[in-house]
């Protein structure tokens, strides 16, 4: 079936056609499409699936090779993918293919929003009650500081951000959430959704530094096994004596094995960069290219980390 | 009218309890939705005045629900709260037991500072809780939590405790009779939401989830589809008792029943408003999404149009009896002692 050289025509005949394509045929239709080695134009019946399975508006490269790698197979499969989630089309796919499904169970794409819009990512903040988690949060978040003006974090609470990674749009909704110690045993049912945990202590405050070892045991009981992350030092704007030194922090962070930065909410440094780092990691852990290098967490953060803040000690 | 002589488009920047208007704030729907509701107030201020006027008039029980699903005047609040949720018979058997609390030195200093964290991060959107209002509310408050937490220490402080008792100070505009509201709720009205294992909490969204199931089950089969706990979406409801998360005029509707009738109101409220947006909550396609969507449900003309809120809530939900939820929260909790 051919477009027409109408578009009033053009979408009346899409629309029709999506009408009569159930989800089934359209993965079908799709992936003969991708498998095809993306033939260009794609045929109406070819965007009518499209349009079913919310890619309408996608742009693909024809695949180079026929055979990709493991971590390619979303870039050239995305039907496949798709497939893969919605548990249409599992047998006969290889366990690259079932290995990248998994992924995409817990990172998975608002269907209306196009495909280069897939990484919709969980980033949870934890750690002492007090230590700047919300206006961390704010402070990336709107690019201000709440001096005063916000309100202790109850439960837990959301806000969404879109950051650009790469050229690629990535999701973060971030969960915000209480640190006195009685939430706890409520929040740690939140864990396994977390993609990336940010643990603050306020370098202001010993107590917080100390309790991030009972965070980490949480973490590892209740966190998934793969989730990005990472140790901030807060507040180290503050004019208060400064009660935890860097090195300290750092020979936390390397004993864990965690990327570890000093932050201030209310200056900014190295807040964005926390979150962008982590939103590259997750970014990455979905559709690396064979010749990409690794991005490697700890060796950014290091590189494009304000600090050392050496001059307040 | 000619233009002139309409009220200005942007209303006090400040509501009648202090709180800051946010900027958002939409003054044309509520200017709407106020001149109506002044009729209904003065209606009800009528009627409530006749009321009081009787010799113990706030003994003819039935008659005092139905005036309190209604909504009580902002002037006979205070007093209709202190009396029928019982908080004004323990502070008559009580005399001076408040200041005693605070005069006391053992045990505070841990608590002190478990509570001055949360002193400016409680209502800095509130006039009379800034450090420069005369009087500032935040002493006040602070003496509140810390009699408090000192005369049942299995609870101590609990943040959202901070809210509740804000909101009591507001209203009462009086330590000691704040002092016994926030007792009445803490100690006799809802389950143990507060102390370190929560477990009345965790009880309470547990029910919640299981009327959903039974009242709304496409909801839940949606939250159930994407694992969506759902102590994710509404433990605020919960602790804060709909502070900070409905609009105050509408709060204190729900609190108006929550002191005569308990806590069964709470439910009320929180299936109406999932009721009321089932079909957008099932818009939802993911975890964010399904957490934006109950975010998003608590704001809006729905829920500031308090009055009609407030009759929707006793209809909307359907039947829902006392011994329903009990034996629900049997089971939830059982099931929650079983899980430990």
């Amino acid at each position: 079936m051919q477009g027409t050289a109408d578009p009033a025509e053009d979408t009346r005949q899409l629309t029709q056609l999506q009408c009569a394509l159930s989800a089934h045929t359209a993965v079908r239709l799709c992936l003969e499409y991708s498998t095809a080695g993306w033939a260009s134009p794609p045929p109406s019946s070819v965007r009518a699936a499209q349009g079913v399975l919310g890619h309408q508006h996608l742009a693909r490269t024809p695949p180079t090779d026929h055979h990709p790698s493991p971590e390619l197979w979303f870039h050239h499969f995305p039907y496949a993918a798709f497939a893969h989630t919605q548990g249409l089309w599992v047998s006969s796919f290889s366990e690259a293919g079932k290995r990248f499904a998994s992924w995409m169970g817990r990172v998975r794409p608002p269907p209306d929003q196009g495909r280069n819009y897939v990484n919709l990512a969980v980033v949870m903040l934890v750690g002492d009650s007090g230590v700047g988690k919300t206006c961390l949060l704010v402070r990336f978040k709107d690019g201000a500081f709440l001096a005063g003006t916000f309100i202790s974090t109850v439960g837990i609470d959301f806000r969404n951000k879109v950051l650009d990674v790469d050229g690629m749009k990535v999701k973060l909704q971030i969960w915000d959430t209480a640190g006195q110690e009685r939430f706890r045993s409520v929040t740690h049912a939140y864990y396994r959704d977390a993609h990336a945990l940010l643990l603050l202590y306020d370098v202001t405050n010993k107590t917080s530094f100390d309790n991030i070892q009972a965070w980490l045991t949480e973490i590892q009981e209740y966190a998934q096994d793969d989730v990005v992350l990472m140790l901030l030092g807060n507040k180290v704007d503050s004019t208060q004596e400064r009660a935890v030194k860097r090195e300290d922090g750092e020979k936390l962070a390397k004993e864990y094995g965690l990327p570890y930065m000093e932050t201030s909410a209310k200056t900014g440094v190295n807040v964005d960069l926390a979150f962008t780092a982590i939103a590259k990691e997750l970014k990455q852990r979905i559709m690396k290219a064979p010749n990409e290098p690794h991005f490697l967490l700890h060796d950014y953060v290091k590189q494009e980390g304000r600090g050392p803040f050496c001059c307040q000690f | 009218m000619q233009p002139a002589e309409r009220s200005p488009a942007r209303g006090p920047r400040v509501d009648p309890y202090g709180f800051e208007r946010p900027e958002d704030f939409d003054y044309a729907a509520y200017e709407e939705f106020l001149s109506a509701y002044l009729v209904v107030l003065t209606r009800r201020a009528l009627k409530w005045s006749r009321l009081l006027q009787e010799n113990g008039g706030l003994n003819r029980t039935s008659t005092v629900k139905r005036y309190v699903r209604k909504g009580i005047p902002l002037e006979h609040r205070a007093h209709v709260w202190l009396a029928v949720s019982g908080a004004q018979a323990w502070m008559e058997r009580n005399p001076g037991y408040y200041q005693r609390l605070l005069q006391g030195e053992e045990g505070k200093s841990e608590l002190e500072e478990a509570i001055r964290t949360d002193l400016n991060r409680t209502f800095p959107d509130n006039v009379k809780f800034r450090k420069t209002a005369q009087p500032c509310l935040q002493k006040a408050l602070f003496n509140v939590l810390l009699a408090y937490g000192l005369h049942n220490r299995s609870v101590g402080y609990c943040q959202g405790m901070n809210f509740i008792a804000g909101y009591l100070i507001l209203i009462t505009k009086n330590e000691e009779e704040s002092f016994w509201l926030l007792d009445a709720l803490i100690g006799r009205i809802l389950p143990d939401y507060y102390s370190p294992a929560m477990l009345g909490l965790k009880m309470d969204q547990e029910v919640l989830a299981e009327l959903v199931r039974m009242k709304l089950p496409a909801v839940a089969a949606l939250l159930d589809g994407h694992g969506v706990l759902w102590t994710l979406v509404v433990s605020r409801w919960f602790i804060c008792l709909f502070v900070d998360i409905l609009p105050v005029e509408t709060v204190l509707r729900i609190w108006d029943c929550l002191f005569n009738e308990g806590s069964k109101i709470i439910f009320r409220v929180a299936l109406t408003l999932i009721k009321q947006h089932q079909a957008f909550i099932l818009e939802a396609t993911s975890v964010p999404d399904i957490c934006d969507k109950f975010k998003q449900i608590t704001s809006g003309s729905f829920v500031m149009e308090c009055h009609t809120f407030m009759q929707k809530v006793f209809s909307e939900p359907g039947s829902l009896s006392m011994t329903t939820i009990t034996r629900l929260r049997e089971n939830c909790r059982a099931a929650l002692l079983a899980q430990r």
